[in-house]
């Protein structure tokens, strides 16, 4: 049962586990109490209190519950974990950026954070298979129609943006100029956007060029990646 | 005697900080770190699902570990405790929505939830008084405290863990005594008194 009997954690483990270490009678020599059990109202409190993190006790159960677990990960399994984790990271080093710091503060006008607008417009494109090199034949499918295709990182996100929403094309359109406006007045943004990016030489405001570089760097990012 | 596998070592605070910078190499750490670990753990916890959601649980929980990094307060728990809150949040999503959670699309509606930090309310008089209860309580009872209250483990899985000879009963037994103690204790302190109802006394 115990690894090492002089290591505390595995006294405590030993003495759980009704194991007699010289020290102390063991759990199992104690007469057990004929009393009831705690009533649900000191069980739920008890579930609410704050255990402390750093105490032995802490440590010897997490030495515990890493025990059994010696198994080898398959290499499918691994393969599939560090997909997952390599574009959790990538996110990460994606986030350190003035604009994005800004944006994640940033709401859409149901409420919902930008960054957050971001993840489900990334996430619609993979559930379609458009992975972020896709070209721009598949995207067209996406956006079922086509068009005059003026920005092809402003098509994307207004393709998977449709998808996501359920609105109409042109409404979607609307729906994410609606929110790019809201941000026209945003002076942190503003700031960051000056900070981090140039101004369009078409006209737009900085705060749309931020917006759509935040957008668009989900997709440029990831195809660095990958 | 038992002989102990050679483990790598990664330092704990180091990997904390891959992950923040989001350093592409602490994937592979944080892989061989929880994975097992995790693994195990949602077998125990998760028995009532099939291999495949508990897999898609372990999976989310160590990205939700990459993604709430910023939020983890080694005050409050080790990163292992942490993960673990995040495997038990995927298997209950799982288990109220089956058929929505094992695709991309959990990205689409689910908000993130840190189950150790979120929505915690600030620390009452009565959560006070039975956390500092709880340090009276020896070591063996905190930790058995805490496996079944905060990791939410069953007589059997406990014992599991141990492995034979330990018997799920032996655990049953010593958490009725611990049980009991808590009603005593709780009994005599003014602030949690009143938890204790006529089937404590």
């Amino acid at each position: 049962v115990t690894e090492n009997p002089t290591d505390p954690t595995e006294e405590i483990l030993a003495d759980l586990a009704g194991v007699d270490t010289g020290d102390a009678p063991s759990a199992d020599a104690e007469e057990v109490s004929p009393e009831p059990a705690v009533s649900r109202a000191l069980e739920a409190l008890l579930a609410r209190t704050p255990l402390p993190a750093d105490s032995q006790a802490a440590v010897a159960v997490d030495k515990l519950l890493r025990r059994g677990s010696e198994r080898r990960v398959s290499v499918e399994r691994r393969k599939k974990l560090m997909a997952a984790l390599d574009a959790a990271l990538a996110e990460r080093r994606r986030d350190t950026g003035p604009i994005q710091s800004v944006l994640r503060s940033r709401r859409y006008s149901d409420g919902t954070p930008l960054s957050d607008v971001a993840v489900r417009i990334r996430a619609e494109l993979r559930r379609v298979g458009a992975t972020l090199d896709v070209d721009v034949d598949t995207l067209r499918e996406i956006e079922n129609g086509g068009g005059e295709i003026l920005d092809t990182s402003v098509m994307r996100i207004l393709a998977a943006w449709s998808v996501i929403s359920g609105l109409p094309k042109a409404a979607a359109r609307r729906s994410y100029s609606d929110a790019v406006a809201g941000l026209a007045d945003d002076a942190p943004l503003r700031a960051a956007a000056g900070a981090d990016i140039h101004e369009d030489p078409g006209g737009a405001s900085p705060a749309v060029v931020a917006f759509t570089a935040f957008l668009d760097s989900l997709f440029t990012h990831e195809t660095k990646e990958n | 005697m038992r002989l102990r596998r050679r483990r790598t070592a990664v330092d704990e605070a180091e990997l904390i900080a891959r992950i923040k910078a989001g350093d592409k190499s602490a994937a592979s750490a944080l892989i061989s770190v929880l994975t097992t670990e995790l693994d195990e753990y949602s077998r125990k916890i998760g028995g009532d699902l099939g291999d495949f959601e508990r897999e898609v649980a372990v999976e989310n929980a160590m990205t939700r570990v990459v993604e709430r990094i910023d939020r983890f307060d080694p005050a409050r728990a080790t990163l292992h405790t942490w993960a673990r809150s995040f495997v038990r949040n995927e298997l209950n999503e799982l288990r109220r929505s089956p058929r929505e959670i094992p695709t991309d699309a959990r990205e689409l509606d689910r908000p993130i939830t840190d189950p150790l930090t979120d929505d915690e309310p600030p620390p009452s008089p009565e959560t006070t008084a039975m956390a500092a209860l709880v340090l009276t309580l020896s070591q063996a009872d905190q930790a058995l405290l805490r496996l079944r209250v905060l990791e939410k483990l069953g007589f059997d899985e406990i014992a599991q863990y141990f492995g034979p000879p330990v018997r799920a009963d032996t655990m049953r037994k010593r958490w009725e005594r611990v049980q009991t103690k808590i009603a005593r204790l709780a009994r005599e302190d003014p602030d949690l008194r009143r938890y204790i109802t006529e089937e404590d006394k």
